[in-house]
């Protein structure tokens, strides 16, 4: 059983991992205030909780861009930076994971992208950075073979991740051209379940499953390609300003981050969305939703969100 | 034994220092003299909460003394007893866990306090922390934490205002120990020729596992800045600044550094229109920064106006979205001479309204002619 995260996580740098972050939690009836910094909640989410097991495969949008364009390597903060979570994983978990890094590559807009994985369950094999939409934007690949710890390297020989943070709308058309292009990647296009090799996107779209602009819709060429995913329009993955929250289930914005796979036909997967604010205790009443959107997310249309403004998305492949 | 709290003795006029996390230690032995308090903080007795600070320190009591102050508002303020001492029982316990802080160790102390009303509905304002205090060269400063709660990494770090601490590369001997003395031979001879630097930053990430018995030193870092360097009248670097990190300091240490600070563009130093924070590549000594989020934004006719002073008749209501930066540093001029921008923009798109414009890049060379294009 092999499980995958990504996770937008705003802006992540060193910096923003040492901040302290105020958090509510309720012990014996009563409501404390305590401070932790970023990091160990953002640990705390990849650690796994009670309905779901620590990730092996961890994908983080957001990390800091390097100066060199598409391709080059990742500025000396985000490398450290996903280093350090690494090291905290390894720290708690290392009798039975051993988390490791694939270097993050610039992909675009000052964004890089990297990949976290348990070389317990997985080979490392080869990375790289694939351009669409004329070189403005890159998707980040890395190949992975799976070992026998894995429980599926008898049903897959190659495991493909590609990692993607597509366009920001306004301009949804740009976004929806982004996604249809993602079939021209060879990593995406070329995985072969017939050669037991399976392949995953995910990561932020920006664009919800069900958009269509002019009959054109952005996962069609995805879904040609026989790509899936188990997300639905239902599946909503940003966190909403509290100014605008009404009722204690009204926090949610929209579904753009998303997994899609290939896979053989004897691999199961199983896609869901962690979500931060149900599962975070003390939210009992609207006052209460409210303020712990506003530790995770902060306030306002254009913030610095002291955690993020996404929800994980979270598979399990077996 | 028999344990106080403090909502034993202000519960009924102070109803929710309840939920302040003071009242979850308590307390072995207590005094109240006048405003003044003393007591014993009995840590075996804590509970939960409070069992990784005391896998942490290794110690079951922690003598406090302080002040207490009952009006409309309840204040309590209590610190370790002999807090500036290397050797009380925290300094000690420091000492022996995080060994590279030996030499530099002053002290060390919990830090807690807390604020609450007469009334229900108001929640408690504690401050929960464990400060370090050390000497780095010249400065003497305290370095502080929230304590850890759970199982996780603690970040024990001061950020001094630019101004408070000047400091010297050479200051920076007694962080590295006697074996780094050459730890500067790899920076940019413009931060070498520079003789005095801002204290910005001093941290060190520590993994705490109370379930595993396990303290782990992960990295110490120091950052040095040079507030208020300007590249053009509208550019500047406040700061510039400096990282060093030590990575598994005092076990096969290894250093790591880069460039990384705040970029500002506006028309007057004392308060800039666009604030980004970058990264510097040290080998290349190029550079990009992300424009650091506001609650409005700013009209790139504002950008333009701050960069090039020129008007593209683009009008007040194309916002920007994200606005990426690029320079490089020239070596043989010692200046930063090329620049390149990133906009992703909303709103009106004035000059650009035919076409399908979602992003276009600035290039211009301020040292020559200001030229720009869109695309």
């Amino acid at each position: 059983m092999l499980n995958v995260i990504s996770w937008n996580i705003d802006q992540y740098t060193q910096k923003k991992l040492n901040r302290e972050l105020t958090l509510h939690f309720k012990f014996k009836d009563n409501i404390y205030v305590i401070k932790e910094n970023v990091m160990n909640y953002i640990l705390g989410v990849l650690k796994g909780a009670d309905d779901f097991e620590p990730a092996d495969i961890i994908i983080i949008v957001e990390l800091m861009g390097g100066t060199g364009g598409i391709g080059s390597n990742a500025s000396s903060t985000a490398t450290s930076s996903l280093s350090l979570l690494a090291t905290g994983l390894n720290e708690d978990l290392g009798k039975t994971f051993d988390y490791q890094v694939v270097s993050p590559l610039t992909i675009g807009n000052g964004e890089a992208m990297g990949v976290i994985y348990n070389a317990k369950k997985l080979t490392y094999k080869d990375k790289g950075v694939q351009s669409l939409m004329g070189d403005t934007r890159a998707v980040f690949w890395s190949t992975f073979e799976p070992t026998a710890a894995s429980g599926i390297n008898d049903k897959t020989n190659s495991l493909t991740v590609v990692g993607v943070h597509a366009p920001k709308p306004p301009k949804t058309l740009k976004t929806i051209n982004y996604c249809q292009a993602l079939n021209t990647v060879p990593q995406i296009k070329d995985v072969k379940t017939t050669d037991k090799q399976l392949g995953i996107v995910m990561g932020d779209f920006n664009i919800s499953p069900t958009s269509n602009v002019s009959g054109k819709k952005p996962f069609a060429t995805l879904a040609s390609l026989k790509y899936k995913t188990q997300l639905t329009v239902k599946s909503k993955t940003t966190i909403k300003d509290p100014s605008t929250i009404t009722s204690i289930d009204d926090y949610l914005g929209n579904p753009v981050d998303n997994l899609f796979m290939l896979a053989p036909s004897s691999v199961t997967n199983k896609t869901n969305v962690i979500d931060l604010i149900k599962d975070t205790i003390a939210v009992d009443t609207l006052n209460e939703v409210k303020l712990v959107v506003k530790q995770l997310r902060g306030t306002g249309t254009r913030f610095s969100a002291p955690v993020s403004d996404h929800l994980p998305v979270y598979a399990t492949i077996s | 034994m028999a344990t106080w709290k403090f909502s034993d003795q202000y519960g009924q006029d102070y109803p929710n220092i309840k939920s302040s996390l003071l009242n979850l230690l308590p307390f072995s032995k207590h005094n109240l003299d006048g405003d003044n308090f003393t007591g014993t903080i009995d840590l075996s007795e804590a509970g939960p909460i409070f069992s990784v600070l005391s896998f942490f320190l290794g110690i079951s009591s922690i003598d406090v003394s302080g002040t207490i102050t009952a009006s409309d508002k309840l204040n309590i303020v209590l610190k370790t007893v002999d807090a500036q001492s290397p050797t009380n029982p925290i300094a000690k316990a420091i000492a022996d866990k995080v060994v590279f802080l030996k030499k530099l160790l002053n002290g060390a102390y919990l830090d807690l306090q807390t604020t609450v009303t007469k009334s229900a509905d108001d929640s408690p304002q504690d401050v929960f922390d464990i400060a370090v205090s050390i000497k780095l060269g010249s400065v003497e400063l305290d370095i502080t934490s929230a304590i850890p709660i759970r199982n996780g990494f603690i970040f024990i770090k001061v950020e001094p205002k630019i101004g408070d601490h000047n400091i010297s590369l050479k200051d920076l001997g007694g962080f590295f120990g006697d074996s780094k003395g050459n730890w500067t031979d790899g920076f940019p001879q413009i931060f070498k020729d520079l003789n005095e630097f801002q204290l910005l930053e001093v941290s060190t990430s520590i993994y705490i596992n109370k379930d595993q018995k396990k303290v782990a030193v992960s990295s110490a870092t120091v950052r040095l800045g040079v507030p208020d360097l300007t590249i053009t009248d509208n550019i500047w670097f406040h700061p510039l600044g400096i990282w060093v990190t030590l990575l598994n300091p005092g076990s096969g240490t290894s250093t790591d550094f880069g460039i990384e600070g705040d970029l500002m563009i506006g028309q007057n130093h004392s308060q800039a229109d666009f604030d980004f924070f970058f990264s510097m590549d040290i080998s290349t000594l190029e550079l990009y920064g992300r424009l650091n989020p506001v609650d409005e934004p700013k009209p790139v006719a504002l950008l333009l106006k701050d960069v090039i002073q020129t008007d593209l008749g683009m009008g007040e209501t194309l916002k920007i979205d994200t606005f990426g930066f690029n320079a490089a540093y020239d070596k043989t001029a010692k200046k930063f001479n090329t620049y390149g921008f990133d906009i992703a923009m909303s709103g009106g798109f004035g000059l650009f309204k035919e076409l399908d414009v979602e992003s276009f890049t600035l290039t211009f060379d301020h040292t020559a002619d200001t030229a720009a294009d869109a695309n």
